[in-house]
């Protein structure tokens, strides 16, 4: 067993961590970041355990695999920071606002117009 | 087979995720992501893989990095406008604890789970690590069939073989994938462009940023030009090269030396747009000789792909600095408004009695 073993583990074990930051992190800025995070895990697996022989050089199809991942992860990580930039616009909080069993009854109040 | 160092850059990899998991400053998450990419960009280097290496430079820790930086100042900067003197911290922290309605972060149902979440990661984790060692040794296949036919490709490194010539359709649709970002992140509402200008004053007073940029400029672009021809034989490529001219126009808008690079003018959106649309005619084009999409003829390759990649290339770089001055262009608040919801109706659809919402277009802001 070679030390690339040492990749697949790492690339495992940083999915299971972007799995638990997307789970438990509320803040939109962290649930991004830990997709990145499955995403690369993801990528150091594909790579690291490809098989190679010693007389030939690493297998090419996972790099360009992985490579269009990356630029993949780059424009999700773009189109997720802009949703969420918006949603801290419009609510005013960094947290997703659609689920309204996980936050209080009295989320938003309007301030003025319509009082009811 | 270096224990050792290898060992010493996973270790690095998982103890950065695990601190910026844990932390709740966003400029550190922000700062330590892009030394998170960075040391990825190592591990590439380590499993043999250079192109990979110099793309997760470029894209994962640079681009993605000029993102967050541009943009993680707005998450903070409407917490403190609302609330300056209360750290809004993780739900567990802030669940109950604010008069102000609005910016209690959710009383999770997720924290009251998280030791069954952490039984069930530990049960993954472990057969996970027990599948990938019990992994069958297999030889490898595809190394061999690439290397039997590189010769048709008229490239000879075989990673931009496989992406422009065996898997040109992966690339068409990776492509599609980023110019739908583009249009995803232009539909979305958008003001004046927010980028944040490093110099106050304008090109020509700051010393050091002209400094840099006369210095960096030239060289990155040629680099970024090198880079692309060099993908032929050497490692390289167009997603590279792309990366790093985007980079270098990161740089000139800093400084105002470029008008901002906005998705709403139709120069900008035709450029985006070229890469994919070469690619999809070369596609066609070829099928007249061969009567497949994307294959290439006798002989063609080389001319195919060259076209393409100075397609892409350009397409590349348009895009992500389209996304870098686009994603923040958020529009300001309107400061009248503040959302009250007791239907739990996150749009503020206003309902009747029977709670049945009814659809109110005024209230939109």
């Amino acid at each position: 067993m070679s030390s690339e073993f040492l990749y697949v583990l790492g690339g495992g074990g940083l999915f299971l961590l972007g799995f638990l930051g997307v789970s438990t992190r509320s803040h939109l800025f962290w649930k991004i970041l830990s997709v990145n995070f499955m995403g690369s895990g993801i990528f150091l697996l594909l790579v690291g355990a490809a098989p190679r022989l010693p007389d030939q050089g690493p297998d090419p199809v996972p790099q360009a695999l992985v490579l269009t991942g990356i630029v993949v992860a780059v424009s999700v990580t773009a189109v997720g920071l802009g949703i969420a930039l918006r949603v801290v616009a419009r609510t005013g909080a960094p947290y997703l606002p659609d689920l309204p069993e996980t936050s209080g009854p009295e989320r938003f109040r309007r301030r003025n117009e319509r009082a009811r | 087979m270096e224990w050792g160092l290898d060992g010493a850059i996973v270790a690095l990899l998982l103890g950065l995720a695990a601190r910026i998991l844990h932390t709740r400053d966003l400029f550190e998450a922000t700062v330590l992501f892009i030394a998170f990419g960075l040391t990825l960009s190592l591990a590439w280097a380590r499993l043999g893989a250079p192109d990979l290496a110099l793309a997760e430079a470029a894209l994962g820790a640079g681009v993605t990095g000029a993102l967050l930086l541009n943009a993680y100042r707005r998450f903070a900067d409407r917490e403190e406008k609302a609330a300056p003197a209360v750290d809004i911290g993780s739900g567990e922290a802030a669940c109950g604890a604010f008069p102000d309605a609005s910016l209690r972060a959710p009383c999770d149902r997720v924290l009251r789970l998280r030791p069954i979440l952490g039984a069930v990661l530990g049960i993954l984790a472990a057969g996970f690590v027990v599948f990938l060692v019990t992994l069958p040794v297999r030889l490898p296949i595809l190394p061999s069939m690439v290397a039997d036919r590189l010769a048709e490709t008229a490239v000879s490194n075989p990673v931009t073989a496989v992406l422009l010539d065996f898997r040109a359709y992966d690339t068409l649709l990776e492509m599609t994938i980023l110019v739908v970002a583009m249009v995803a992140v232009w539909s979305m509402d958008r003001e004046a462009p927010g980028l944040v200008r490093l110099a106050e004053e304008g090109p020509g007073e700051d010393a050091v940023l002209e400094a840099l940029i006369n210095l960096v400029v030239p060289v990155a672009g040629l680099t970024a030009l090198y880079l692309v021809w060099a993908g032929a034989s050497a490692s390289g490529g167009a997603f590279q090269g792309g990366a790093l001219l985007a980079g270098v126009g990161v740089l000139l808008l800093a400084a105002g030396i470029v008008h901002p690079v906005t998705a709403q003018t139709a120069l900008v959106r035709g450029l985006g747009v070229m890469g994919l649309g070469v690619l999809v005619l070369v596609g066609l084009v070829v099928m007249v000789w061969t009567g497949s999409f994307l294959a290439y003829p006798e002989g063609t390759a080389y001319v195919l792909v060259l076209l393409a990649e100075g397609a892409l290339v350009v397409s590349i770089a348009t895009i992500l600095l389209e996304l870098f001055v686009d994603v923040p262009a958020v529009p300001e608040k309107d400061p009248t408004l503040e959302w009250v919801d007791p239907t739990g109706d996150p749009l503020g659809r206003s309902s009747d009695a029977d709670g049945i919402p009814t659809s109110d277009s005024e209230e939109d802001g």
